[in-house]
This record gives C-alpha cells, structure tokens and sequence, in this order.
C-alpha cells in the first residue's frame, strides 16, 4: 500500500472526496491518482476487452489513468478525466473500473 | 489579436532558460505547461498545499534549482499553467508569419497567436512492452518518481525496477528514502557495458559531479542491502488484476536464459525505465522535419545550429531535439531565445554569435557526455524483441497485441510505412495517438520490411496532439461568438 | 521492363477494386501507386453509404436534373453491390446498413424534404418520411429542434481503413501487382501501347532501385485528387479539382447514433463505428496539403471548420458535448465540375481510361467494376455514357499535338 512521506513534508487539513461510494480523506494539492494509491484502487478503467487500466506515465501523456470524476457543485454528467493531471477537490467523486464505452 | 512575441511551449530547463533569456532583451514571453508551475519534470514542482523543507537539494540539481529561481521570481515571463497545447492551428492570412496555438485550459480552449514558437516539450519513459505489462502496480519508472518528488507519497510498498536508464539508481534511492522498499534494481546490460564510460576519462573527469551524484547513490543502495544487478531484467508481470510478482531472466549476450531457471520476485509496483521517448508530436503535426535515431528517443525534431526546425517561426530545444538530460535542455533553450531575438531583429547577427559562442561551448561538451549516456542506456533490438512476445499488448489504448500486428502485416503486404500500419491496425488511433506503441510499431516495421526506418516514417501527428472535451470547444466559441 | 494488360495509375479505393475486377476478367494488372496503398481519400475520408442525394447536389437540383435521373437508378445498383460486399472479399469490412436520415429543422428544410423525396421515390429510391414524432422513437438521440427527417434504410457505412486493402489482398490473390512507392514519371503512347516510366518515392522499392519501365494495352487514371496531374502526363486536360475536408472523430462512446445523419440545409455527416468513435464530417473545408504527396506537412487544422463542424453536430445530438474530440484530419478529395464522376475511356486517348471523383467512397466499387468492364469487354452493365470524360472534350481541343 502507499503511504504519504511525513517528514519534512507540511500538508493543510485534510479534505473529503468519495472513491467508488467510500470517503477518503485527502489533502489540497494531492493528485485523485495520489488518492487511488492511497485508497489502493488502482485499477482506474476497464478496456472493450475487459483489461484493467492504472496509473502508468504520472505525467498526462499515456491516458490510461482515466476515471470518471465528478466535480462538487458542476452540473453535468461525471467525465472522464486523467486522475494523474487531476487535483482534488471537496466533494469530488470517482468512479474507478468502468468501461471508457459504457455510460457513465 | 496581438501576437506575443513568443510562445514556449514546455516549462522545464529549456522552457525556462529560453524565457529568461527573451524577456531580458524586452520579448514579450508566454510560458504554457499542463503542471501547475515551472520546473518540467526533472524538478517537478510539490504543488503549492504540500510544502516540503529541502527539496531535491542534491547538489546534482544545484544549477537546475538556480534556475528554477531566477524564472519564478521573474515578473515579466507570463505563465500559462495547467494548458495544453492541442496544435498549431492553419495560419491567420492577415499575419501570416504568426503561428497560431490552440490551447486547452481549465476555461476551455482558446488561440494564441505568437510570432514565434519555441517547442521544448520534454519525453517520456521509452515503455518497452512485455507480457503483463499492463496489470495495475506496473509504472513508468518516471511516473513512479515524479509520486515521490511531487506528491511526497511512495506509492507502493514492495518496489522493482527493471530497464536499462541509470534513472533507475536514483528513483530506488528516492523510494528507499521515502521508506518504500526496493526489491531489486534490475539492469538489462551488462555491468562491462556501463562502464564503457571508463574509455573517455577526460570526458568523464569535466562531468564528475553527475558521476559522484551516482556513486554516492550507489554507496546508499549498497548500504541499504538494495541489490542492484547487471545483465538480467523482468520478462514477465504476475497477479491477478495487481501486480504480485515479475519474472526475472539472466541475459547473456542479450539472449535470455531459459524458461525453468527464471527467478520470481514479489512485488506490488514495477518501475520500467529502459530510456526515454520525445515528444515531438507538435512540431510534427506543424510539419516540421524530423529524424530517426533509436538511442535518442524516436522520431527527434531536425534544427539548425541555432534550434530553428525547418518551419519558418518554430524552433526546438531540449528533448524534443533528441534526449540529452536537463543541462543540454538549459543551454538549447537559451540558445533557442538567442536565435528569436536575432530572427526578430532584437539583436543583430555579430552580437548573437558572441552571445551563443559561450553557450555552443558548454553545449559541446554536455553533448558528447549525452550521447556516451545514451549510447550505454539503450539495450540492442534483440532484447526487446524477446519482450515482445505474440501475446504482449503492444498497442494499450487500442487493445492490440504484438502477435496480432504481425499477423496483418502478413495478410497486408502492402503495409510499408507507420501510417499504413495505423490505418488498418489501429495502433496509435487511440488516446495516446501512438506516444507509446509509435516507437515499436516504427522499429517493427523496419525489420519487417527490411527498410529503414526513416523510410516507415512516423505516424502523422494529428491535432488536438491529447483528446480535449467538445463542451470545452464550444463553449469558448460561443463566449466569442 | 514491366508488362501487363493494364496499368492503374492510383492505389486508392477505384485503383484496388479495379485491378480485382480486371484480374478476375482475366487481365494481367499492374498498380502504381507513388505512396501506400489507401493513403488519400479513400482512407481518410468518413466511410460513409449516403444513397440519398447528397445536400451539395441538390444544391444544383435544376441544372442537373438529368444526369440526377441517371443517379439513382445507378444508386440502386451500388446498394446490391454494396451488400453482397464482405461475401465477395472473404473480409469483414465493419459494413453497416442500418439506415440514414436526413434531418431538418425549420419549415423550409421540411419544404426541401419533401421535394427531395418526392423526386427521389418518383425516380425508383425507397425512402421514407418521418415526422417529428416517429423521428423521436427512431431517433431518441437527436436534439428537439429536429422537426422530421428522410429515412433511407440502405444507408450506412463501412470501414474507409479496410475496404481498398480488402479489394487489393483478394485482387493480389488473382495475380495483380502492387507497386507502391512507385511514382508515374511520364506516359508515352507508343504504336500500339502505352510505356510508363516511374520513379521510387516515399518507401523506396528495393526490387527495381530507382526507376522502372512499363508496357501495357491500356492505363486506368485512379489518381482521386490528383487525377488531373496524372492526366497531364498523358497531355490530357481532366477537370477535377482537389478539395480539402475537414474530418473529425471522437474517443470511443457508449452506443448514441445508431444512423448514418446528414442535414438538409447545413453541412453534416455523422456516424457512430463499430469501436464506439462518431466520426463527424460533412463538407468543411480544409486547407490543401501540398498536392505533391499525402504526407503529414500541412496538417493544420482550420480551426472555423472545427468549431463550426463540432457545434452543428452538438445542435444536432447534444450528447455529443460531453465526448472527447480524439483527432481532426484534412482528406482531400476530387470534385468535378459537374459534382459527377469522371467515367470511361478519354476520347483523345486510346485505350486510356480515368475513374475519378463524385461520391467515390459510396460508388467506388460500382465505378471500379464498371471501368473494368469498360476496359476488358468494350461495354458496360450499365449505362456510363453520361460520366463519360466526353462531356468535357472541349478543353482538350488544343491538345492534340500537345499530347504523345
């Protein structure tokens, strides 16, 4: 499991957003793809044929970080996003293991 | 639409040293990178919530971090953060030596018309593929740092890394400070081949702070009973949904040894890091030409001595122009800046010359120690084609396998060239458009056509170079409608 | 020295299924084709089967109302041909024909519709026309400002990527040759033949080095947008003239538009693939690429084709917003005069045929197996007197002497 480096490191009071229904506790700055390896749900989309798809790159190049996130107080349908160029946000939700072609 | 003088599309190393050096001499400079702030990835910023107490202080960043400095605290360099550059949109007819960016930011997309572009977009990890790769717990060894550098978070607990690039030493020193366990650092090559280096001792003696950096490192891993081994390398991830475990391989002579000897390690997160790929894409879909060169990182934007591509208003520098490591990204970026400023007529041809002999000078000698670097961090062809087993997805976005591939290249003989491939395999019509498949598919191809690869070309670079959301289009239309 | 019955200038779609219709009447073919093999048009262009008339054309409804009659009866031949398709090539093509529509939206594209239809059911087409409410059961995906909508049940599309390289692997199978990377220098019309000479370009052929020569009975011009610079070599005027288009696709979606949709009154094509990408199009222009070559140069993207090209499709089908654009691209394409093909044998030239333009996606294999028949038996199945290049011979007058 991932842990955070605490030594050294100053982070600001922790925030809220929900990974698959679960709350998880996160701090301003952190990545969502920071939060998947801390809640350990790395599989981020499921592929046509049924593969998993995870982190890789960890710098927006690869697009196999995708997860459905939707941002607290946008009113549109969740979208996909890259959870490795992604910050997060109070309220934000994640949907981790879909299919890019399923509706979200 | 005023145009900015200039647009640099990249904030690391070269990005910054270009914009310091044109907004001296008065340009004005627009700065547009997907992070958050400036430093590109070997100084990958912690964001401005997580402050960290020393930061990469290793000497080995010393001038790096100088840099770093200078760019953010200079006022009059615009930023332009978290922004995607999508393409170079078709020329506006009114200004026709402008370029027009279309950009894609939190607000939406939007053009910016800049007089000249400077493309200084860095590379990636050079992603071999091999059977398993694509379980969740397998990363790019630089995405793996940039977790620990920029997030603070060690993202697993059991680690392996396997390739080729010394990057490897550093990122296991990195996790094993963080407290992240490292299993095993896994080195294709043999020992014999990295220490080619001895065979250029004054080389070697004029970059000795990059070696003691490494030595000291080594010192660490050694201490710390972290085994790093030559002449061996993963061929296979295990588990199930998760990595669990890698199958490791002796290589002699680059030949892997049989099946029933290969060792199993246990682990949660593999690191691959065989070299690294540019990202040439937007110089590409602007037309600019380009060369192929294996051990620099795949199709490398052609320039003159002066960084300038063979399109009129666009230059390159840094990786973009062949990977050679943030010291001969700073020096092409300012060499880059020197150019604009005498192609825009800020300084006249004898006062440029003068200002870039230093700069040539210093490039020099970082170059020749670049491509020893590259030359012993690339294993041969045959390694990689041991890797790229039928079964091994060689296409991630697309779903296709190395095995599949050959088998249209056979039933197609008609297929030569990257983008013949791409039309009827999909390989590189995905999300990534090919970042990552685009190297193989070309070396692939070449051995199978027996051509070079020059002539199996790259595949076209489209616009937008990254999917953006169509609401994010038409909204900005319509603001401007 | 290369020999043959004939040689097709043009490894496109005509170019492909031509030289498998010519190999499977017996005749020994060559094809020269100076970059890969589906590399223009015929790969990048949308994939669609729009049998109802196209918005452009009946944009020239009076001046062509002839050649129109000879349209459609023409049109329902290329629909059988079209579903005996995947059979005849042993390949899955990814060949859908679920049905089009045409939409409208205001009273006056209603109008247009209805005139539309009422022509195209007089002249033999079946085509049926929805209201707004059956449109809403057929069609849920569609924006409320689409008032009704000309069904066509034959319409479709089929994969643009694997067509030509079906007709040329089954062509190959028959004994047809490919020689790609292979430009046509110059065309000379000897005594009794015609002698070609090439050059290697692009992707170099290893086999014959640098420069080739050719003899055949006959030439097939299948050069697309370029048609006309092949035609020059021969010294022969063929008004056809590049046009670039915009096209557009998006990632991969849940199951949205289960019709090929075109509009009546504003320029859109849409189509949803077997991959889940809707690929959108529809005649926005595009900057041409220098039209020495298909290459990556000028692949900029005219950003008010774009936004203009994605905000109608998004008026259209809302849902589309939420979706990612993947990629833009330029086809370009070759238009006549006329918007018909050119199809037959060139007056001023024996034994030198051209195949070009005019919806060469969804005719391609019905032009293809015509000029063959043309070609290897002196008549046709079917009427091509009015494709014929003929109808422009006055812009070859003065080339007589010019010419060989």
């Amino acid at each position: 499991m991932a842990h955070r480096i605490e030594a050294g490191v100053e982070r600001q009071p922790s925030l809220q957003i929900e990974i698959d229904g679960v709350a998880v506790s996160v701090h301003p700055g952190e990545t969502v793809a920071a939060a998947l390896l801390l809640a350990g749900r790395e599989h981020c989309y499921t592929t046509r044929e049924g593969e998993p798809r995870s982190l890789f790159c960890n710098m927006g190049s690869c697009f196999e970080c995708l997860v459905a996130i939707s941002v607290a107080g946008e009113e549109r349908e969740p979208r996909w996003r890259r959870a490795c160029m992604t910050p997060v946000s109070e309220g934000m939700r994640v949907r981790t293991g879909k299919c890019l072609q399923e509706t979200l | 639409m005023r145009p900015v003088d200039l647009a640099i599309v990249g904030a690391g190393p070269a990005g910054m040293a270009a914009a310091l050096t044109a907004v001296a001499h008065g340009l004005r400079v627009v700065v547009i990178d997907e992070q958050q702030q400036a430093g590109g990835q070997i100084l990958r910023q912690p964001p401005a919530a997580i402050r960290v107490r020393n930061w990469l202080r290793d000497r080995v960043y010393r001038r790096q971090q100088q840099l770093l400095q200078r760019a953010q605290q200079d006022s009059r360099i615009e930023w332009c953060w978290q922004t995607t550059v999508l393409g170079f949109l078709d020329r506006d007819p009114h200004d026709p030596t402008s370029q027009r960016l279309w950009l894609h930011g939190p607000e939406g997309t939007r053009e910016l018309a800049a007089r000249s572009v400077l493309v200084a977009a860095g590379c990636h990890d050079l992603a071999v593929p091999f059977p398993g790769w694509n379980l969740p717990g397998v990363m790019a060894t630089g995405g793996l740092q940039a977790m620990v550098k920029s997030q603070q978070l060690v993202p697993g607990k059991r680690f392996v890394l396997a390739g080729s690039h010394p990057l490897q030493l550093i990122v296991a020193d990195q996790i094993h400070r963080g407290g992240g366990e490292v299993a095993a650092v896994l080195f294709a090559q043999p020992l014999g081949a990295m220490l080619g280096v001895r065979k250029r001792p004054l080389l070697m003696l004029r970059h000795l702070s990059k070696l003691l950096h490494i030595g000291g490192v080594m010192w660490r891993l050694w201490r710390a009973g972290i085994p790093v081994r030559f002449g061996s390398t993963v061929v296979a991830a295990e588990g199930e949904r998760q990595l669990a475990a890698v199958r490791v391989a002796r290589l002699r002579d680059g030949v892997f040894e049989p099946q029933q000897t290969r060792e199993e390690i246990a682990c949660d997160h593999l690191g691959v890091c065989y070299s690294f790929l540019v990202a040439s894409e937007l110089p590409r879909q602007a037309g600019a030409a380009v060369s192929w060169s294996a051990e620099r990182g795949g199709w490398i934007v052609d320039v003159d001595g002066w960084q300038r591509s063979s399109v009129a208003g666009l230059y390159a520098a840094g990786e973009t122009t062949g990977v050679a490591g943030a010291d001969v990204a700073r020096e092409e970026g300012e060499l880059a800046a020197l150019a604009v400023l005498l192609d825009q007529g800020v300084l006249d041809a004898a006062r440029a010359e003068k200002m870039a002999a230093p700069v040539r000078r210093r490039l020099a000698s970082l170059r020749e120690f670049a491509a020893v670097l590259a030359q012993i961090s690339l294993p041969p062809w045959r390694v990689f084609e041991q890797l790229l087993t039928d079964s091994t997805t060689l296409c991630k976005c697309q779903g296709i396998s190395v095995g599949q591939f050959g088998d249209l290249l056979q039933e197609h003989s008609s297929i030569a060239t990257a983008n013949s491939a791409k039309l009827r395999s999909r390989t590189g019509m995905g999300l990534c458009q090919g970042r990552y498949c685009g190297y193989f598919v070309t070396r692939l191809l070449a051995r199978h056509g027996d051509i070079s690869e020059a002539e199996v070309g790259p595949f076209s670079a489209r616009s937008p170079v990254k999917p953006v959301p169509i609401a994010d289009i038409l909204a900005r239309e319509r603001e401007q409608g | 020295m290369h020999s043959c019955d004939v040689a097709i200038i043009g490894g496109g779609l005509i170019g492909c299924a031509a030289a498998f219709y010519l190999t499977r009447l017996g005749k020994r073919v060559i094809v020269l084709e100076s970059d890969a093999l589906n590399g223009g048009a015929s790969g990048r262009n949308a994939g669609s089967l729009h049998f109802q008339l196209e918005y452009r054309l009946l944009e020239y409804q009076e001046q062509l109302q002839d050649h129109i009659a000879h349209l459609v009866p023409f049109t329902r031949r290329a629909i059988e041909q079209w579903r005996g398709l995947e059979t005849l090539l042993g390949e899955d093509l990814e060949l859908v024909m679920h049905g089009g529509i045409m939409v409208a939206e205001t009273a006056d594209q209603l109008q247009r519709l209805q005139q539309k239809y009422e022509f195209e059911t007089r002249h033999g087409m079946e085509l049926e026309l929805l209201s707004r409410s059956e449109l809403r059961a057929r069609a849920p995906y569609l924006d409320e400002r689409v008032q009704g909508a000309l069904y066509c049940a034959d319409e479709g599309h089929c994969n643009p990527r694997y067509l030509t390289l079906a007709y040329a692997r089954a062509a190959q199978r028959l004994g047809a040759v490919f020689h790609t990377g292979t430009r046509v220098r110059s065309v000379q019309r000897l005594r009794h033949e015609w002698a070609l000479e090439t050059v290697a370009s692009v992707a170099g052929d290893a086999e014959h080095g640098g420069r080739a020569d050719y003899r055949c009975d006959a030439i097939l011009n299948a050069a697309g947008a370029w048609a006309a610079d092949v035609g020059r070599l021969a010294g022969v005027h063929l008004p056809i003239f590049p046009v670039g288009l915009t096209m557009n696709v998006t990632e991969e979606a849940p199951p949205l538009v289960g019709h090929l949709v075109q509009h009546v009154g504003r320029r859109l094509s849409m189509k949803q693939v077997r991959e889940g990408n809707l690929l959108i199009g529809g005649g926005w222009s595009a900057r041409l690429p220098e039209l020495t070559g298909t290459g990556s140069a000028a692949a900029r993207p005219l950003y008010r084709s774009v936004c203009g090209n994605l905000a109608t499709a998004a008026e259209v089908v809302p849902a589309l917003r939420e979706l990612h654009l993947l990629r833009t691209w330029t086809g370009v394409t070759g238009v006549t005069a006329d918007q018909l093909p050119l199809l037959g044998e060139v007056p001023q030239l024996p034994r030198y045929f051209v195949a070009a333009g005019g919806s060469g996606f969804t005719f391609g294999p019905t032009y293809a197996e015509l000029i063959s028949q043309l070609i290897a038996a002196g008549e046709t199945a079917y009427p091509i007197a009015p494709f014929s290049p003929a109808r422009f011979s006055h812009i070859n007058m003065f080339m007589r002497e010019a010419g060989h």
